[in-house]
């Protein structure tokens, strides 16, 4: 099973909807598209993590990497969607509070809007 | 009329037939019905002339015969609309003819000659209408046309200057339009013999632009192969084979899944799709690039869609007959389509994909043969595409598997020859690497003759980096734990130091404890890692312990707690990875963490009997007979204390 990116443009801010697995074979795609991304994009993105069905360490690390970048970019970051296993493996490794996960797209959309209008993330 | 004048007349018809007969004599296979009737034609107006001598009978049969030589035309051409105007056209002459019949000459005579004029350059123009490369029977049809245009436009032209009874127009004008169906034939019987031999060596192009193309596609491969250059290699390939003016390649994300769309892969030359295409896109060509690349269709959507639903090749050899190209039709437009092929990519049951190309030139179409060796490229297009794909996955995993040998020699020489043993503990731990690598480390370390370390670690990702993080942590643990830190700050000094060294998004999941032998407690400390499973054999509880904070590695102000557990003789300190608990039966179930801890609880009921070591062996056997005896994806690690 690979990993599967797909990329939405929701005006300046950037949806990367993943599909599959991230683990060790196939977070690389990801840690690539989101430095490509953050290279680009300045308003925003939004990690979907609704349709990934396992994701291990390596991918976490990746989860990692992307606040890392984001925050040193000054490029505010939301992560939608993680549940079962993928947030199982999240609380497991207590990363729940640290990752900026949010409720809903709705919930994300909304606080990067208003991240905008204060001008901060 | 003369008996001479006629004599000679039936001599040039008797000629015209014999001509006709003699030809589909030798090539009966290439005998034309359509030819064979517009000798008969002129032969039943001729005789009929002889025989009534009306002057209507003439320019009429010279409008049936214009008639039906555009009917083949349009027939050959392919496009056959226009007929319909000089059928009604051909009625009301017919009309006009016999009312002239009836009314025995009532009209004057230039009457007579409008009508086959008219019909006659209506043809002319038909003829000269067809472009030289758009359908397979232009070259016939070019070849034929001077004979046509100049023998109509001289015949009408004389007629009108001789009239239509004078002895030059029934003896020289007349006879000449024999010779126009005779011209056609021959150029057929020339075609005849000019195809065999094209045919051999189309077939033999054809061999050889499918040889150029799998030579080039191995040459891309040996450079740098990645799936982009083979593409571009097919789409180049097609387009210098047909000669189109712009060529995709579309593929499904993933293959066979058509509920996903299709995605633009590959795009050379100008493409429109067969799509409406916003306005402000058209301005400018790299708008429409950029359009064209963010545009995705699904599957079934548009002709392009449509081939790859269908698995069957799409040929619209004209759009403008076809209503799905209704946005494609503004020849100036960037989004003009004159011609358009959509070829499915189709490997065993998948579809991975669609190639289209396009003509956009007024008039210029892919013929029957483009699109015959297009089918047949297609197969062969699929084929490199789909090698080059498992080639790339192959090269992708093997990167990754060199890697992790040579991490997994590092870690080898990382596992701890012996565990040290004293007087307060024993200790049993064992490691059991998934696929020859995984990321976890474990270490006991003695601090003084009271004071044990004892650090279980899971480090995320596998591979050099990992490694060489699991490297840092053994470093810093045997540097940093000393008998004047607990648990709590020595893994908050760990983490402090290995923040700012570790690639962005690398951490470790660490648990660590410290056993005071004289004080008879741990101190505990954990980085996200499992919590701690502690058998207290005066109580008979299985206990968790855990404490707040990150992984390792990620943020360097953590401050890490330490909790202070106290443990009496024979308790049981167990340390694990998620190899043990994420563990899966060949039906897919995992061990679990109530399993595992129902294992400890079991052994541990043996009480003074139990070592260490019987309880890692007891877990590890259950762990390797739940799976089956499946190799882990994950390490299995695990390391057990039992206080004396």
């Amino acid at each position: 099973m690979a990993i599967e990116l797909r990329i939405e443009e929701n005006h300046a801010l950037r949806i990367v909807r993943v599909f599959g697995e991230v683990d060790l074979y196939h977070s690389h795609r990801l840690k690539e598209t989101i430095t490509e991304l953050a290279a680009v994009s300045r308003s925003g993105i939004l990690l979907d993590l609704g349709a990934v069905g396992y994701i291990d360490s390596s991918g976490v690390g990746v989860l990692i990497f992307a606040k890392a970048l984001c925050g040193k970019k000054g490029i505010p970051l939301r992560i939608i969607n993680a549940k079962g296993p993928v947030l199982r493996v999240l609380e497991l490794t207590k990363l729940t509070s640290y990752l900026p996960l949010a409720e809903s797209e709705e919930v994300a959309l909304h606080e990067l809007e208003r991240g905008w209008e204060t001008g901060g993330g | 009329m003369s008996a001479a004048y006629s004599a000679a007349k039936l001599a040039i018809i008797l000629v015209g037939l014999i001509i006709y007969i003699t030809l589909r004599r030798t090539f009966p296979e290439r005998s034309q019905p359509i030819m064979a009737g517009l000798l008969l034609l002129l032969l039943g107006r001729d005789l009929a002339y002889l025989a009534v001598g009306a002057y209507p009978l003439l320019p009429l049969g010279d409008v049936a015969f214009a008639i039906v030589l555009e009917r083949w035309l349009t027939r050959k051409a392919g496009h056959g609309r226009r007929l319909i105007p000089w059928v009604l056209f051909s009625l009301v002459i017919a009309g006009v003819g016999a009312a002239e019949l009836i009314l025995d000459n009532g009209l004057p005579r230039p009457v007579y000659l409008l009508p086959p004029a008219v019909a006659c350059a209506w043809v002319i123009l038909q003829f000269y209408d067809v472009t030289a490369d758009s359908v397979d029977n232009s070259r016939l049809i070019a070849e034929v046309r001077p004979a046509v245009g100049y023998g109509l436009f001289y015949a009408q032209v004389a007629l009108a200057v001789f009239g239509h009874g004078s002895p030059p127009s029934q003896l020289v004008v007349y006879p000449l339009f024999y010779l126009i169906p005779i011209r056609i034939l021959l150029g057929y019987f020339e075609r005849g013999k000019q195809d065999s031999v094209e045919y051999v060596r189309s077939i033999r192009q054809e061999s050889e632009s499918l040889f150029s193309f799998m030579r080039r596609v191995s040459a891309s491969m040996a450079g740098r192969a990645d799936l982009e250059t083979t593409l571009n290699v097919v789409l180049s390939s097609a387009m210098n084979d047909t000669g189109a003016d712009g060529g995709t390649v579309w593929l499904l994300e993933e293959e066979n899944k058509e509920e996903q769309p299709l995605k633009l892969r590959a795009l050379q030359g100008v493409f429109p799709p067969p799509l409406a295409v916003p306005a402000a896109v058209k301005r400018s060509a790299r708008n429409f690039e950029r359009y064209l690349r963010s545009l995705s269709i699904a599957v079934g959507d548009t002709p392009i869609g449509q081939a790859a639903l269908q698995r069957v090749a799409l040929f619209i050899p004209d759009t403008v007959s076809d209503s799905r190209f209704a946005a494609n039709t503004e020849r100036e437009d960037l989004s003009y389509v004159s011609s358009f092929v959509a070829l499915p990519l189709v490997h065993g049951p998948r579809v991975l994909g669609v190639l289209a190309l396009v003509k956009r030139r007024p008039g210029v179409r892919f013929s029957e043969r483009d699109f015959e060796h297009l089918q047949t490229f297609a197969d062969y297009a699929t084929l490199a595409i789909e090698t080059v794909a498992t080639y790339l996955e192959l090269l992708e995993k093997r990167e990754v598997e060199r890697e992790l040998a040579i991490a997994a020699g590092i870690q080898q020489q990382m596992v701890p020859e012996h565990l040290p043993e004293s007087g307060a503990a024993e200790f049993a731990a064992s490691a059991f690497p998934a696929r020859g690598v995984g990321g976890d480390y474990y270490d006991v370390v003695t601090l003084n003759e009271s004071l044990t370390a004892a650090i279980i670690c899971d480090v995320a990702g596998k591979g050099l980096p990992a490694a060489l993080l699991m490297v840092m942590v053994r470093t810093m643990v045997r540097f940093i734990a000393s008998p004047q830190r607990d648990s709590g700050e020595t893994l908050t000094l760990m983490n402090a130091a290995l923040a700012g060294q570790l690639a962005d998004g690398h951490y470790a999941t660490v648990g660590l404890f410290i056993h005071d032998a004289q004080a008879g407690v741990l101190s505990y400390s954990n980085a996200a890692h499992h919590p701690l499973l502690v058998y207290h054999q005066a109580s008979g509880r299985l206990a968790q312990y855990d404490t707040e904070g990150l992984p390792v590695g990620i943020e360097g102000e953590v401050q890490y707690t330490s909790r202070i557990i106290p443990v009496a003789s024979n308790d049981l300190v167990v340390m694990y990875t998620d190899g043990i608990t994420e563990a899966l039966s060949p039906e897919g179930e995992q061990f679990g963490s109530a399993r595992l801890e129902g294992l400890v609880r079991n052994v541990a009921a043996g009480g003074a009997a139990v070592t260490a070591e019987a309880v890692r062996s007891t877990i590890s056997d259950e762990v390797a007979a739940f799976t089956g005896g499946a190799r882990p994806h994950d390490d299995r690690t695990l390391l057990i204390m039992r206080v004396r």
